[in-house]
């Protein structure tokens, strides 16, 4: 491997610089060191039904990782410190800052049928709610899944984002529904290049 | 400042690999530099007219037949299916319209990949029925880039047994559409 030590890359002439040809790979800053990636990110869902308690915000305990590239989410329900960062359960906290894309949704149920009312899924930067998709219905339904996502800018050395879910239900019991193959009840995101 | 003029940089070998920078180094395109192809492939599209006559209570593939963005002609027979391997976000919604007031019970929203879903957006109403819903789902994904394709899927359980319809492109305003792009590696 051939390594050139430079500072700048300009066209020769004209306003276009190609690098590398089709099939060829091409690493911008490795780990943390590019702005140039949509890394760190991840994806998460419930691979099993969660329990949550009526009328309750809760997070969602999401331990079904399809990825995690950066190692930034926690998916278990302890405080755990990744990259140096102390991650709060089921929280995701990045080690490169920037702006980040932000999505969750829960599929909201109750054991019996046609009982739920309202579902709502709220995002947290770190305690405070930044965003909120709420579904509230003045009869009964059986599943509801509302989903809300945000962009939002996380300082790379203690920011974090949590996903919770709320369920309010007549009888029998609450559940965010998951799924270990089709994701339910998920919880993902990525920096935006650039940022 | 060391500045290289040249207007095409490339692998020793062919297939190669470059790598810019290390770890904590920041690479920065000039103030006003076009970034020709970042997030490629990526893809955008929409159902013009509506899909109707769909059969209730049965998964049934969204022809999404407008594009607005195909970068690498990925999408084809209302499939997506990247030819770069990497992770994808994918998202969709579909408006789910049960033909008639009170007669929309139940309806979802599903990405299939390479013939599976992988994710379902629901929405339940059982007896407290409406007509129209619109869920909306997203993924992270992994796609080989060779064989992996993925579809958008929706279904609706109509009160009256009778069809249903994913509504198309009406008073300017996209309803029903699909897209993804390429997130990384």
């Amino acid at each position: 491997m051939a390594t050139l030590f430079v500072d700048k890359i300009d066209p020769q002439s004209g306003t276009t610089l190609e690098i590398g040809s089709s099939g060829d790979t091409l690493n911008l800053g490795a780990t943390a060191g590019g702005t140039l990636t949509n890394t760190p990110t991840f994806f998460a869902k419930l691979n099993s039904d969660q329990f949550p308690s009526n009328s309750t915000l809760t997070t969602l305990a999401l331990t079904g990782e399809n990825f995690d590239v950066g190692g930034c989410y926690n998916n278990t329900g302890s405080t755990v410190t990744l990259n140096g960062i102390s991650v709060p359960a089921y929280s995701f906290a990045p080690n490169v800052a920037g702006k980040y894309y932000i999505s969750a949704k829960v599929n909201v149920n109750a054991t019996g049928s046609d009982n739920v009312s309202r579902a709502y899924v709220q995002l947290f930067k770190n305690t405070d709610a930044i965003a909120t998709g709420d579904f509230n219905s003045s009869y009964q339904v059986d599943i509801i899944t509302p989903g809300t996502d945000v962009v939002v800018e996380l300082n790379g050395t203690s920011d974090y984002v949590t996903a919770k879910g709320y369920g309010t239900i007549s009888s029998g019991t609450l559940r965010f529904k998951g799924d270990t193959t089709e994701a339910r009840t998920y919880f993902g995101a990525y920096r935006l290049i650039g940022s | 400042m060391g500045t290289i003029k040249t207007t095409n940089i490339e692998p020793i070998a062919d297939n190669g690999t470059v790598t810019l920078g290390s770890s904590g180094d920041t690479f920065t395109l000039g103030s006003g530099v076009k970034q020709s192809n970042m997030l490629y492939p990526a893809f955008y599209a929409y159902l013009g007219s509506s899909q109707t006559g769909l059969s209730d209570n049965t998964a049934a593939k969204i022809t999404i037949d407008t594009e607005v963005l195909d970068t690498d002609n990925c999408f084809a027979s209302n499939k997506f299916t990247p030819t770069t391997a990497g992770k994808y976000f994918l998202y969709a919604s579909v408006n789910l319209d049960a033909v008639d007031a009170t007669n929309w019970r139940n309806g979802q929203v599903y990405i299939y990949k390479n013939g599976s879903s992988i994710i379902n957006g629901d929405f339940n109403l059982v007896e407290n029925m409406g007509r129209r819903v619109s869920p909306y789902v997203s993924v992270v994904v992994d796609a080989n880039g060779s064989s992996d394709y993925f579809e958008l899927y929706a279904e609706v359980d109509t009160n009256n047994s009778g069809n249903w319809q994913a509504t198309g492109y009406t008073s300017s305003q996209i309803r029903t559409y699909f897209g993804g792009y390429r997130i990384g590696s």
